[in-house]
């Protein structure tokens, strides 16, 4: 299986699509897909691109290590060991589980990959350079239309040689600004928390970086159009507005008493549904905010409660005590009564919200 | 000495703006729509398609007459 040059990124999916004739959308759905969840996705699809061969050269990883396959194969072996035992370290230590270290962990192993790559790269080209050439008949005594030939062909590989010193440079400051990215995520991380927005803006921050570098010193294919492809993520985090917390999947909160009742109840993407019914309302106010960002949100309000209730859907379908609204941008504000037991904040990004 | 890529000077100047101003909104140091976010990265997006039909310097379908016409 090689990677295919009939490429949106980096040919692994068409490779794929290929091998095993089904249509290029299916594994590329499957690549986002499964990036969606911590990751995964990129990182298969990071170490498919350094592994697999391209259709008219080796892989990757061959070339780094100067061709020999094998060491490549021990190569990425020893990256998916790392990958899976540093996920482990990371959800194993108490108190410092959460996306905001595993997303420091990827960036500061990014900078780390790049920079072991242009290491690699170094010496393989520098290896070629070094390698002595044997003169051809023709170069002895050139004609003078060969000797034209050969002068514009000794300046392409010079371009060559030099596009691919530049290349690598670009990559030697990419990885340092995804290392340096790392390292700052790690510490705000540490220090309290660190949203998805703010991530993905280092993210585009430090692609950014690396493009404007790139502008002086190389092209380096597919930079400009992951810094894109950050930046609309960016811009969709930014026009949701909702809360990036509490996960994937359903979700079924039901606080039995007033001791049980958390401020907050938040959801990334799912179902979720917050049933209040078992709350006394005269042991109140309660005060709950809860978020579903990708998803359904239902809340369950005691019906004997004075309720003062704010509701939001950036886009989708939403009924709050009885209003219902649309579309874009769909904001509420109810109160069934005078003072309020509960005072809830409903937020969903695009899906549909319910409050009983 | 390598050719400057004007385009890709400023699609990564229109990253490094959409990132800080992303970052700022996300500490709420300022609020900065999502409309505006997308309207620096179209505009720097569109600055660059411009910049490389007159200048060069890009691959593919960007590649302008000029650019060709530099080659050996």
């Amino acid at each position: 299986m090689v990677r295919s040059d009939k490429r949106i990124a980096g040919g692994v999916a068409a490779g794929l699509a290929r091998h095993f004739n089904i249509d290029p959308l299916v594994p590329r759905i499957g690549f986002v897909l499964l990036a969606i969840f911590a990751g995964a996705g990129a990182v298969l699809y990071g170490l498919a691109w350094l592994a697999l061969p391209s259709e008219d050269g080796p892989s990757r990883l061959e070339s780094a290590f100067g061709g020999e396959p094998r060491r490549g194969a021990v190569a990425v072996i020893g990256l998916l060991l790392l990958a899976v035992g540093g996920a482990l370290l990371v959800a194993g230590l108490p108190g410092l589980a959460g996306p905001e270290l595993s997303v420091a962990a990827y960036l500061i192993g990014l900078g780390l990959g790049a920079l072991w790559w242009r290491r690699g790269a170094s010496r393989v080209s520098g290896r070629r350079e070094a390698r002595p050439t044997t003169p051809t008949p023709a170069a002895t005594a050139p004609e003078p239309a060969a000797a034209a030939v050969g002068a514009t062909t000794s300046t392409a590989t010079a371009d060559t040689a030099g596009d691919r010193g530049g290349r690598s440079a670009v990559w030697a400051v990419l990885g340092a600004l995804a290392l340096l990215a790392g390292v700052a995520a790690l510490v705000v991380a540490l220090a309290g928390g660190l949203g998805a927005q703010s991530v993905l803006a280092l993210a585009v921050l430090a692609v950014g970086g690396a493009v404007i570098v790139s502008a002086y010193l190389g092209r380096v294919f597919g930079l400009a159009t992951l810094g894109v492809v950050l930046a609309i993520g960016l811009v969709a985090i930014s026009f949701v507005n909702v809360p990036l917390e509490g996960g994937f999947g359903q979700a079924e909160w039901a606080p039995a008493s007033g001791v049980e009742v958390e401020s907050e109840y938040r959801l990334t993407a799912g179902e979720a549904t917050l049933d209040l019914r078992g709350l006394d309302p005269e042991a109140g106010p309660y005060e709950i905010a809860t978020s579903v960002a990708f998803g359904s949100l239902r809340v369950l309000t005691p019906p004997d409660a004075t309720i003062a209730a704010e509701g939001s859907v950036t886009a989708g379908d939403m009924r709050v005590l009885g209003e219902q609204d649309e579309g874009l941008g769909n904001d509420v504000t109810i109160t069934t009564g005078g003072e309020p037991d509960i005072v809830l904040s409903a937020e969903v990004g695009f899906g549909e919200l319910r409050v009983e | 000495m390598r050719p400057l890529r004007p385009g890709s000077l400023i699609v990564g100047c229109a990253l490094l703006i959409v990132g800080l101003l992303g970052l700022l909104d996300a500490q709420d140091a300022i609020d900065v729509g999502a409309g505006v976010l997308l309207a620096v990265l179209l505009i720097g997006l569109g600055l660059a398609g411009f910049a490389r039909a007159v200048w060069g310097g890009g691959s593919g379908a960007g590649r302008s007459a000029m650019d060709e016409s530099r080659r050996p």
